[in-house]
């Protein structure tokens, strides 16, 4: 845990860069910093490892005053990676990543098992890259290196500034997610600064806004985007930022297992008319005997080929027109809108049609998150 | 890949350079002078009395060449310049050396070839490559015979050609001893000044570091020895004084751009892992500026070359003797010959200095072909 309360951060030029910050970073969470630049949240940050002073109020660390440690002590157990990345080009991707375990006196064999480890976790083949120098990796395998040096010795806290700023937005969402996933399993306290409230979104537990040095608001990526504080917020996740929440949602808690307009690709045209008419759907999808997902088929087709009910559907690939449980409503409605449907089919890894998801559910989230902050405003 | 990383190239090179200087080396001539005869018989064995006292072998007659018209010796294939002759003989069994010198060198790249040969090996290989090179251009360097033989060539009518028999090897010894104390102090200070100008501490100094040092070199070399002469006295310590004043702005220079130079999200990341300033001095800023350097270390050295000659004006020694003696009694071999000198150990010096470069310079920093 790391707790501030109420820093202040004054440069020796007089400039008050944080203004009485009062926050909990809680154990096992992302704790995203964000705001507008020169907001303070490198300086927040760095104050948590002492590469800058505080000038009043204090940190805990752990529960400790971070003062009460020696800097270097509390900066080894501290992991740190920052958007230049900054490996030491002089020494190997090994040599880079050993510095803190050398520091604290590990054995080398020790060492070497942890590099493979923490390679192997940030996707870098260990027998290809151990002994390779910084200059003769791409940018996104530098920067993997950077966050595998960062966990070197296996600290409980993490400080990351904006570690995947440099890199291309592909790479980037490839990170992300690897870095999701290596949380999932590590659990570290992490605070990540970003100014992409995207990326804010994706990784935070918790998202910190800050402006002109002051905490703004702090919350869930859910409540931040369904209940901004105020103006400057909602400004600043942006208007669109009900779509944005439908990317926090997954498809599981809106899609109904229930509703399936679906027929079997041996049944009739008449059946086909029937189930559509019933569910007052546009199309019924089309599965074959084991339930796997094969097309879909809507009135134009049944009239066009009334008696044959494969000759009246559209075959499709399930991969193309169905989603899955764990995709995103953001997700959903995308597929919606680039097949102009308004039911899009659930499945699962097989393609077999576990429920559906309408444009209705969707809208329906937007509209209660709409009369919510009808409510907080008047 | 260079010819010089093929396996066994250059250890072939050597065993045709031995295979050379054997060819050349031993010369029997028949003795004249009575009273040699009696000592050593008919006829005697010269091997070229090459400038290379640590490596002495078997196989010869030892003799000192020195003044004395009656034996004729074709010293050394490329000379047959009449040498100064045989005015003792010290009746023990030599000595040669570069022949030999060269078969042991392609052993020595043999062995190293067989022992590096599956990996990249950057340090031991291109220092004794460097030191035999070295040891072999020395050899010439200071055989005063070769000397004799090329001053002929260029002055063909000049009664005085060596500037005093059998010195110039005493003189460039004094002239590296110029360099290599000045440079050592030189490179100390400097390294210093210019490692605590780059810490926080200190920083305040770095303009008026900056300005005194540019100035340094501002000050014509002679007017520093002018000033430090009645201060020191005459002799060695004041051209000293001079060399190291006039060869810091290289070094600190070069210290200072190249420590300033070290990309600060490097230095900011290696504080945030917990090192402390003087590991990060050793392990991160002085390794990642060690090329920047050490091309200061070396520029300074050759300049220091150069400018040591002008501590004959305070009777310091070194190759600037025969240079200043040259001028006043206007004796043009003399001043080629200091100049030469001077000039070759300046390239000399350049090439081992480079080596060092190359070897210190961090793997991971080295530019990839
Ligand atoms: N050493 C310093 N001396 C004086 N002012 C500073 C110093 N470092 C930062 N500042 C100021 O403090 C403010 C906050 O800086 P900080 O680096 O924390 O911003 P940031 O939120 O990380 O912005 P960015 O998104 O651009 O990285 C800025 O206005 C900056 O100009
Ligand atoms: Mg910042």
């Amino acid at each position: 845990m790391i707790e501030f309360q109420n820093v202040v951060k004054r440069f020796p030029d007089g400039f008050t860069a944080v203004k009485g910050l009062n926050l909990t970073v809680h154990d096992g969470e992302i704790t995203v910093f964000i705001g507008p630049s020169g907001c303070g949240k490198t300086t927040s940050m760095r104050m948590v490892n002492r590469l800058l002073s505080i000038t009043e109020g204090k940190i805990l660390v752990e529960g400790r005053d971070n003062r009460d440690f020696p800097a270097e002590e509390l900066r080894r157990k501290i992991g740190y990676a920052i958007q230049q990345i900054g490996l030491f080009p002089h020494f190997t991707v090994l040599d880079n990543i050993a510095v803190v375990p050398r520091m604290l006196g590990w054995e080398e064999s020790r060492i070497r098992k942890r590099v493979d480890e923490l390679l192997d976790l940030v996707g870098l083949d260990p027998d290809i890259n151990r002994d390779k120098y910084p200059r003769q990796l791409s940018g996104g395998q530098q920067q993997r290196v950077g966050v595998a040096r960062a966990l070197g010795a296996d600290p409980p806290i993490m400080l990351m500034d904006e570690p995947f700023g440099a890199i291309d937005p592909i790479t980037r969402e490839v990170l992300q997610e690897e870095f999701l996933a290596i949380q999932q399993e590590i659990g570290k306290t992490i605070i990540f600064v970003t100014h992409d409230i995207d990326e804010a979104i994706k990784m935070g537990d918790r998202i910190a806004i800050l402006r002109d040095g002051a905490l703004e608001q702090y919350d869930t990526p859910d409540n931040i985007l369904a209940h901004p504080k105020d103006r400057f917020v909602r400004d600043f996740v942006g208007s669109d930022r009900s779509l944005k929440r439908l990317g926090l949602v997954r498809v599981s808690e809106l899609m109904d297992p229930e509703s399936k307009p679906l027929v079997r690709m041996r049944d009739s045209t008449d059946k086909a008319r029937q189930v559509i008419e019933e569910h007052k759907v546009r199309s019924a999808f089309v599965v074959d005997d084991e339930g796997v997902l094969k097309g879909w088929v809507d009135l134009d087709g049944i009239r066009h080929a009334p008696n044959s009910l494969i000759d009246a559907m559209m075959e499709a690939d399930f991969h193309e027109i169905g989603v899955r449980k764990g995709n995103t409503a953001r997700e959903a409605l995308s597929a919606m809108v680039a097949r102009g449907f308004r039911i899009t089919p659930v499945v699962d890894k097989n393609g077999r049609l576990v429920g559906s998801i309408t444009l209705k559910a969707l809208q329906d989230l937007a509209e209660q998150e709409w009369s919510e902050e009808e409510a907080t405003a008047s | 890949m260079t010819w010089t990383r093929v396996p066994g190239v250059a250890s072939l090179i050597w065993l045709a350079l031995a295979v050379a200087f054997f060819a050349l080396q031993t010369v029997t001539v028949p003795v004249t002078d009575p009273e040699l005869r009696d000592a050593v018989g008919e006829t005697a064995s010269f091997a070229p009395d090459l400038w290379l006292p640590l490596f002495s072998f078997d196989g010869g007659t030892v003799i000192d060449m020195q003044a004395s018209n009656d034996v004729r010796v074709l010293t050394f294939g490329l000379l047959d310049a009449e040498t100064r002759a045989v005015d003792a003989l010290r009746g023990t069994p030599v000595t040669l050396a570069l022949g030999w010198f060269a078969a042991l060198m392609a052993l020595i790249e043999a062995g190293l070839a067989w022992a590096f040969r599956d990996r990249e090996e950057k340090l031991v290989r291109p220092l004794v490559r460097a030191a035999g090179i070295f040891l072999v251009i020395w050899s010439f360097y200071g055989h005063e015979p070769f000397w004799d033989w090329m001053l002929r060539g260029l002055f063909p009518t000049s009664p005085d050609l060596l500037y005093n028999s059998n010195v110039l090897v005493s003189l460039a010894s004094q002239h590296l001893e110029l360099v290599l104390v000045s440079s050592i102090l030189t490179i100390t200070i400097g390294l210093s000044l210019g490692i605590a100008v780059t810490r926080a501490a200190f920083r305040e100094f770095l303009p008026l570091v900056s300005d005194v040092v540019n100035s340094g070199q501002t000050v014509p070399t002679l007017a520093i020895i002018a000033i430090m002469a009645p201060i020191i006295g005459f002799g060695f310590w004041p051209a000293i004084v001079a060399l190291i004043l006039y060869g810091l702005l290289p070094i600190v220079r070069n210290t200072i751009v190249g420590l300033e130079g070290v990309d600060p999200a490097m230095i900011d990341a290696a504080k945030g892992m917990g090192m402390t300033p003087t590991q990060i001095l050793w392990q991160i800023e002085v390794p990642s500026a060690a090329s920047i350097i050490l091309a200061g270390v070396r520029t300074s050295v050759v300049i220091n070359v150069g400018t040591a000659a002008l501590g004959a004006f305070v009777g310091s020694g070194g190759l600037g003797n025969p240079i200043a003696s040259g001028l006043n009694q206007s004796i043009d071999p003399w001043v080629l010959l200091g100049a030469l000198a001077a000039a070759l150990l300046a390239i000399l010096l350049d090439y081992i200095l480079g080596r060092i470069e190359y070897v210190m310079t961090p793997k991971g920093l080295q530019i990839e072909q």
